[in-house]
């Protein structure tokens, strides 16, 4: 016998758009529960607040609950509830205009708490993690958002320009000029680069 | 040749190092239920338990143009009976106030006809004066 759960987790995106526009708002949960990681770290890759990130990943959600009625289905889901997350980053980051992080991000806070990171073993590695960081958040925000958005939400250049609402030329041409200033900035940074 | 297979090795270098340094976020505990709390609080202060459909649009632009159709109309009757009496107050007041209010239309008329005999009346006489002594 299949579980209710188990019918409605095969469903697609647009299977299960359509349903909740239908009136089978629990639904809803099913979609909440395939993005609620991808839109909450890239809430939290841009905001660093954890308080903050938690927020808007929350209010992404509602807003795309809200929209629903709109959405048209040009996009996939995905791509336009990915959207609605970077709007309201980019509100946030207006808003919070000052730049910087705290010493130790929530994300590495947890996962020495959770033991995956070893202090003493790791300390290398996480030196050079945090070179890479540092390195992005001096990066200007068009920049960092493409890196962002490629690297670590992994996105396509397709999906990339329809979050950002450019040209995929645009993407391409600004993903060009980040690498090449990421790269300069961490051989600043002492980091070896290939030979 | 050789430049591009160093920027490419370069390109792989940097890709290495930013997945390494992407780490792994997740959503936070009960982050879904949350999430659906707010959703189902969302729809209960909308009045209604589900999104409305495509098929609902119509009507709602309807109701949007028969409101203003009906604000433009009333817009229009007010000031077809308000203009007039910004513009010309001294017209619009009634005959029968016109005598404890001031002098109305008709008393204008009447005072410009009297004027206007007097002048004629005068202009006669003098015609008349002249012409016996001629």
């Amino acid at each position: 016998m299949v579980s209710e759960r188990a019918r409605t987790a095969a469903k697609t995106d647009e299977e299960l758009v359509e349903r909740v526009r239908g009136g089978e708002t629990r639904l809803y949960a099913q979609l909440v529960e395939r993005y609620q990681d991808p839109v909450y770290s890239m809430a939290a890759r841009f905001v660093r607040a954890g308080g903050d990130a938690e927020d808007i990943a929350q209010e992404a959600f509602l807003r795309a609950y809200r929209g629903l009625a709109e959405f048209k289905g040009e996009a996939r889901f995905s791509t336009w509830l990915y959207r609605i997350t970077w709007n309201l980053c980019a509100d946030w980051m207006r808003r919070h205009r000052k730049r910087g992080r705290a010493p130790l991000s929530m994300e590495e806070a947890r996962e020495v708490a959770d033991g995956r990171v070893d202090l003493e073993g790791d300390m290398l590695l996480a030196e050079q993690r945090r070179a890479v960081r540092d390195a992005l958040d001096r990066l200007d925000e068009k920049y960092r958002v493409v890196v962002t958005l490629l690297y670590f939400q992994k996105l396509s250049y397709e999906e990339i320009a329809a979050v950002l609402d450019v040209p995929m030329k645009t993407v391409e041409t600004r993903l060009y000029r980040a690498r090449r200033l990421l790269k300069e900035s961490l051989r600043r940074a002492g980091m070896e680069e290939p030979t | 040749m050789r430049r591009r297979r160093a920027s490419s090795a370069e390109d792989t270098w940097l890709e290495e190092r930013l997945k390494r340094s992407a780490g792994d976020l997740r959503a936070p505990r009960g982050f879904s239920a949350r999430v659906m709390d707010a959703v189902y609080r969302e729809a209960m202060t909308a009045g209604r338990s589900e999104v409305p459909g495509p098929a609902s649009q119509p009507m709602r632009r309807l109701y949007r143009r028969v409101a203003l159709s009906f604000m433009l109309t009333a817009a229009v009757l007010a000031g077809s009976l308000l203009l007039p009496r910004v513009s010309y107050p001294r017209l619009i007041q009634p005959a029968s106030t016109g005598a404890a209010l001031g002098p109305g239309p008709s008393a204008a008329v009447r005072e410009a006809l009297a004027d206007a005999a007097v002048t004629v009346q005068g202009a006669l006489g003098e015609r008349l004066i002249g012409g016996s002594e001629q």
